[in-house]
């Protein structure tokens, strides 16, 4: 549960690459995510949707600014508890761990904080629970290499609900997937606000899927244009 | 600890990964092999050196107690000479010890104590200090060594001749050889349970020579005579000899053991001969001659004067030491003091000189341990020495075969980049990054050092028979028995054990964290998008 108005607060977020050649992709970002809201990002390639988003998700560093998650500054001493308690992402490639099994991979962050994950264990349940809320309950002992590419994405989100996280990033989440699949994932996300209170911040080139979003901007020229 | 079930999944990955598979099972091979070969060679060198050592101490002592220039000028020595209980004769350090009392010298009776000789050292109530019987008291008390005790011992200098006719036929008397050397004669007590160790076995030609002696013997015996053999001991008799007792009463002198060297050049146990000094008369010196006869040999090892050390009975000893009174004679004496382990040998000595130093007896005593024997000295300094310079060489073999580890860890690092970006953006830190992979290295040094330490330890108990094999393969000795003896030692050295398991594990982890520190070096935002 947060203890701020916004879960995420990022004030002049500046990013500027010097390699291979000079260029400022992100100049001046701001943006303040609430619990429970749902942001859409969307934008041509090249202008630094994901890199904004790795930037709001503590992955990467920005060259200016200050990211604050529920009222607490990002530094490099707290970013990797932050990004374990409070955040989770989904990937457009999915990225589970090939030599684990379902469970595994959705235990995963639970076992990173230290978590009881054995079987019977508060973590290992809600892992069951999640992965009984993406219908894939009956594979959790499948290698993920076995999974098909829908069935991984709802792997990846059920792995992102499993240490109650208060914000989730998505980067393109239905890239890969077909349209019907697509669908059912972009429900399950929503659920996601809808159902468990989470905040949702999202990367697309979808429309139709941003326009579900409570909130929807355009990243062009360095700068966030809300379209809502 | 997730670290751990992540490391063991990459370590024993599935056939997918069967690349990483093979290199981390060649690095394994790899330190198995160096750890193997290390932990054999240090363990023969270990057991050929304690050997050699045990055999230095059999003959002497871990610890040995010898009398300084201060023993020699104090009155405590020098009264004997002037007075009339001892005779006029400086006493031995046994002739001391069993004195009845520390000061002989009576200034009613005996001439005057000359001015010029230093004074008494008296105690503090007044009477003698006795360095000898203080320091065997003395010794009794320390609790430095298990099962500690101390004798006195003298070593003299005379000529050996020993005949060695190992005639065809006890009838053939025609051919006479004889072995002729200038030794040192060191007294044996029976304190000295290590020189078992040291003895020869009886060979086939040991025990015909002893035969032999025998018949010789019996057949030149009156069977009317009181002296005739009475039936005690008997080496390997025969049915016909079985009445004949060895060695024969009164005939043969007196018993001596023999290096090795003397064995192998013709003499055998059985053969004898005697021992010549020279001794001063008023008007001349004369020869004289003790008879002795070869009850055994030993290997002296490595011991410099080992091929010339013969070991007789005090006795013998005794007689060459009182052929040249005073100072001149050819013997050297102190006190062995022995103990269970002579790796004690150290803290005995520290004890003993604290104590001595308490009791007042320290200026007549040089306390040496084994190690700085006059004789061993430079050959302990040269084992040191060649230990050190193999443990270096085998420090470097380990980092050498270790470094597989790094290249192993680097292609899985490489191979592993993407789930590395995976697990920080769950929120794994760089520690976490880096034990997963520096376990991962110690698990390869920790399973190539348990396989090579499996393997010598096989390798060890048929040490002897591999050699014997390769011997046989190449027609002569592998090792050559003069230095390594006629059987290599099978026991593992624990101190190389430990060695090379700590230098593996430590090795192992320093591989790790090379490739450990690239792994938490990476971004990850950098690896989740390059896909």
């Amino acid at each position: 549960m947060t203890k701020n108005k916004y879960i995420l607060e990022a004030r002049k977020i500046h990013k500027k690459f010097t390699y291979p050649i000079e260029n400022d992709l992100l100049k001046g970002i701001d943006l303040a995510v609430k619990p429970g809201e749902s942001t859409a990002i969307i934008g041509r390639s090249g202008q630094g949707k994901s890199t904004l988003l790795h930037i709001l998700g503590t992955l990467e560093a920005a060259t200016a600014g200050v990211l604050l998650v529920d009222g607490e500054a990002v530094n490099f001493y707290n970013k990797s508890r932050i990004r374990n308690r409070q955040l989770a992402f989904i990937f457009q490639s999915f990225h589970l761990m090939d030599d684990f099994s379902v469970l595994d991979n959705v235990l995963m962050p639970a076992k990173i904080a230290r978590k009881d994950t054995q079987k019977g264990s508060a973590a290992y349940k809600q892992a069951q629970e999640h992965l009984e809320a993406v219908e894939l309950i009956d594979r959790m002992h499948f290698n993920t290499r076995l999974l098909s590419g829908g069935e991984k994405q709802r792997v990846a989100i059920a792995r992102a609900l499993c240490n109650d996280p208060d914000l989730i990033f998505a980067d393109e989440p239905t890239g890969n997937l077909d349209e019907q699949t697509s669908l059912h994932i972009q429900q399950l996300l929503l659920d996601c606000v809808e159902k468990h209170h989470k905040a949702l911040v999202v990367v697309t080139h979808d429309t139709d899927f941003a326009a579900r979003c409570n909130n929807t901007y355009r990243l062009e020229n360095g700068g966030l244009q809300s379209l809502s | 600890m997730f670290e751990l079930s992540i490391a063991r999944r990459y370590l024993f990955p599935r056939w997918r990964q069967l690349s990483v598979s093979i290199i981390s099972s060649v690095a394994i091979l790899v330190i198995a092999l160096v750890v193997w070969l290390i932990v054999v060679f240090f363990s023969v060198k270990d057991g050929l050196e304690t050997g050699w050592i045990d055999r230095i101490v059999a003959l002497t002592a871990p610890v040995r107690l010898t009398p300084t220039e201060h023993y020699y000028k104090s009155y405590y020595y020098l009264a004997d000479s002037i007075s009339s209980k001892s005779n006029y004769t400086s006493k031995t350090l046994g002739e001391k010890l069993n004195a009845d009392e520390s000061d002989p010298y009576n200034p009613d009776d005996d001439e005057e104590y000359p001015k010029q000789w230093v004074k008494p050292d008296l105690t503090a109530s007044g009477s003698l200090i006795d360095p000898v019987k203080s320091a065997v008291a003395i010794v009794s008390t320390i609790d430095a060594a298990k099962s500690i005790r101390v004798n006195d011992y003298e070593t003299a200098t005379a000529n050996v001749i020993l005949s060695t006719s190992h005639h065809a036929s006890i009838n053939d008397t025609k051919k006479n050889h004889y072995l002729e050397q200038v030794v040192f004669i060191g007294s044996l007590d029976d304190n000295t349970p290590a020189i078992v160790k040291a003895l020869i076995p009886l060979t086939d030609d040991d025990k015909k020579n002893i035969s032999r002696k025998l018949i010789l013997q019996s057949s030149s015996t009156n069977p009317h005579r009181n002296d005739s053999p009475t039936n005690s001991t008997i080496v390997n008799p025969t049915e016909d000899q079985a009445s004949l007792s060895w060695p024969p009463t009164g005939t043969f002198g007196a018993p001596v053991l023999l290096p090795k060297a003397f064995k192998d050049a013709g003499a055998l146990v059985g053969d004898q001969g005697y021992v010549s000094y020279y001794s001063p008369t008023p008007s001349s010196i004369q020869e004289q001659r003790i008879a002795i006869y070869v009850a055994g040999f030993y290997d002296p090892g490595i011991m410099p004067i080992g091929s010339k050390y013969i070991l007789a009975p005090r006795g013998l000893v005794a007689d060459i030491r009182g052929s040249i009174p005073g100072e001149d004679a050819p013997i050297s004496n102190g006190l062995n003091v022995r103990f269970d382990n002579i790796k004690d040998a150290g803290k005995v000595k520290k004890d003993l000189a604290a104590a001595f130093e308490a009791a007042g007896i320290a200026p007549y005593w040089k306390i040496e341990t084994y190690q700085e024997y006059e004789y061993t000295k430079d050959l302990i300094q040269q084992l040191n020495s060649e230990k050190n310079l193999f443990s270096l060489i085998s420090l470097i073999i380990i980092i050498v075969a270790c470094s597989n580890i790094i290249s192993m860890l680097v292609i899985l690092v490489n191979d592993k980049k993407m789930e590395i970006g995976i697990l920080r953006s769950m929120g794994a830190t760089w520690v976490h990054i880096a034990t997963i992979f520096g376990v991962c290295g110690m698990v390869i040094g920790a399973a190539g050092s348990l396989i090579g330490i499996g393997a010598a330890m096989v390798t060890l108990r048929y040490i002897n028979e591999l050699v014997g094999m390769m011997s046989d393969v190449q027609g002569h000795d592998m090792f050559n028995p003069v230095f390594y003896g006629s059987i290599l030692p099978d026991q593992m050295s624990m101190e190389a054990l430990m060695m090379v398991f700590t230098a593996t594990a430590v090795v192992s982890l320093l591989a790790g964290i090379v490739p450990a520190i690239k792994a938490s070096l990476l971004r990850p935002s950098a690896i989740l998008r390059a896909e």
